[in-house]
């Protein structure tokens, strides 16, 4: 018993749960996904970056299953490996607060698969520009956001 | 605009602090004790007396507008000082009943009871009782879920706001039969027995801080996720009229006051303090008080040989760049409250940080 400070006492009381509220989470079918993501490809295909980017923080899959997420992540992730280095200010400066966050948001998702952990330098070029310009905001926001990937 | 006035009173975190009505002595918390400074001479802070009993950190302290000292502590307890005729304080004991540390406490307007939020995801209303001479607690629970970080005194001594780590902002009815006269009906109901619920809202992150404002008809708060929240109720039961969410990019705040009914000054993280303007149609970030971006380094201190070594030590940089932040609050600001005020609303506030400073600032 050397680690008994690390006893979850409450575990054993019904009234100490915690329950979170439930939340609306925008959840997809594989369909509508589909259709998305096709959107996303073929604006990176057209060279639109500014236009694949808005489209991916516009409506994540918060609710969806994790597959959907895994295939919705992959084109996110395609679409970020697409754009120059040198374009990314000027597409962050372009987007609005609850874009930015949702970008922030997507990077520190894409982080945590293994898809992303390959192109980490990409995610972390995208990262260190959105926190140049605009600041510790969407870190403070995706820590304290509820929805997740 | 940036007229403030500076107290270096301790080496410790302030947790809390309070300043008594004649504004000529400062409660502060330092570690297990309060201490009491006076304040009269200019420039010259003199420790009056010590408030020890607690055996643990005090997190909280408050003062009664009669010269009660309240304070509450992680041991779970809170006392209550009542200043004698030598200038010492008689504490007594207040059994709150609850497993988890006391996070903060406020006294009713009135001056008769008392409210304690703790980790227990329970608020202690406290009043006295004169056939036992003793004062006794009673519990809201429901439907706290989480800690209880702060709480605010409607100013019929019966209303009380609190804010928690579940994210919610709360309005709670305290009313004990054999204490509080029956209030008239406001904005937030009628018919008021203890533990009614009045308002319920999910701000989405930790709620740090709750207040009413001035006219006692809505409440603003601040969350974790670096917004300030205005919640307006409707006519009905539970009903929120209308939120409106002012976002930042600083770092999460931990405190705001009203200055007026349509200015709220919040501070905390970013070590500045902040001012929000507008009404029921919108509230937005005006200026900022004492801001790092109107100041310019003053590079005398980073040249010495002493500073670059202990860089050198401290960071392992030898960037010539002290640590030093241009702001007066070199630590987190943990309170705010009101120091002085006119018919037009507050004119001085003070505030207590993480670096041991007590600031009083012009709004």
């Amino acid at each position: 018993m050397e680690d008994w400070r690390r006893i979850d006492v409450d575990q054993y009381d019904p009234d100490l749960q915690y329950e979170p509220d439930p939340i609306d989470v925008p959840a997809y079918s594989a369909q509508q996904l589909d259709s998305l993501v096709t959107e996303i490809r073929s604006s990176v295909s057209r060279g639109d970056a500014l236009g694949a980017i808005k489209l991916c923080v516009a409506q994540p899959p918060y609710g969806s299953d994790s597959a959907i997420k895994t295939t919705y992540l992959q084109a996110v992730l395609n679409a970020f490996i697409s754009v120059r280095q040198s374009e990314i200010p000027n597409i962050v400066k372009s987007l609005d607060m609850d874009e930015t966050d949702t970008l922030v948001k997507l990077l520190y998702s894409l982080m945590s698969i293994k898809e992303g952990q390959k192109s980490g330098g990409v995610l972390l070029g995208w990262f260190d520009k959105v926190v140049e310009i605009v600041g510790e905001r969407p870190i403070v926001s995706y820590v304290n956001s509820s929805l997740t990937l | 605009m940036s007229q403030f006035i500076e107290l270096n009173l301790s080496k410790d975190p302030i947790y809390d602090h309070c300043f008594s009505q004649d504004r000529k002595s400062v409660a502060i918390t330092r570690q297990n004790n309060v201490e009491i400074y006076d304040l009269s001479a200019a420039g010259k802070p003199k420790l009056l007396t010590v408030l020890q009993h607690h055996d643990k950190t005090v997190t909280a302290v408050d003062i009664s507008k009669d010269g009660k000292i309240v304070t509450c502590s992680q041991d779970r307890n809170a006392l209550v000082w009542e200043p004698t005729a030598g200038g010492e304080y008689k504490p007594t004991l207040v059994l709150l009943r609850i497993n988890r540390a006391a996070t903060s406490v406020k006294w009713s307007p009135c001056g008769s009871k008392f409210a304690v939020g703790s980790s227990a995801r329970v608020i202690a209303v406290c009043y006295f009782e004169v056939e036992n001479d003793w004062w006794i607690s009673k519990h809201i629970k429901r439907p706290l879920k989480s800690t209880v970080l702060s709480l605010d005194w409607h100013e019929n001594s019966v209303l009380l706001a609190c804010g928690s780590t579940d994210g919610h902002v709360r309005v709670f009815s305290t009313y004990i039969k054999g204490v509080d006269t029956k209030p008239p009906a406001t904005v937030w109901g009628e018919r008021l027995p203890f533990q009614t619920l009045c308002l319920d809202y999910n701000v989405g992150s930790w709620v740090h801080d709750v207040k009413f404002d001035p006219s006692y008809s809505f409440v603003a708060a601040v969350g974790n996720d670096s917004a300030v929240y205005f919640v307006y109720p409707g006519p009905g039961e539970q009903e929120v009229a209308g939120v409106f969410k002012a976002r930042t990019s600083y770092l999460p705040f931990r405190t705001l006051i009203f200055a007026s009914p349509t200015k709220v000054v919040a501070a905390g993280h970013n070590c500045h303090p902040i001012v929000f303007e507008g009404d029921s149609n919108g509230w937005q970030q005006t200026y900022a008080i004492d801001d790092p971006a109107t100041k310019t380094k003053t590079s005398h201190e980073s040249q010495s040989a002493l500073n670059l070594f202990r860089q050198l030590d401290l960071k392992g940089s030898s960037d010539a760049n002290s640590g030093e932040l241009l702001t007066v609050h070199q630590n987190t600001i943990n309170v705010l409250r009101p120091f002085q005020a006119d018919s037009h609303g507050l004119l001085r506030f003070s505030s207590c940080g993480n670096d041991g400073k007590i600031v009083i600032f012009d709004v």
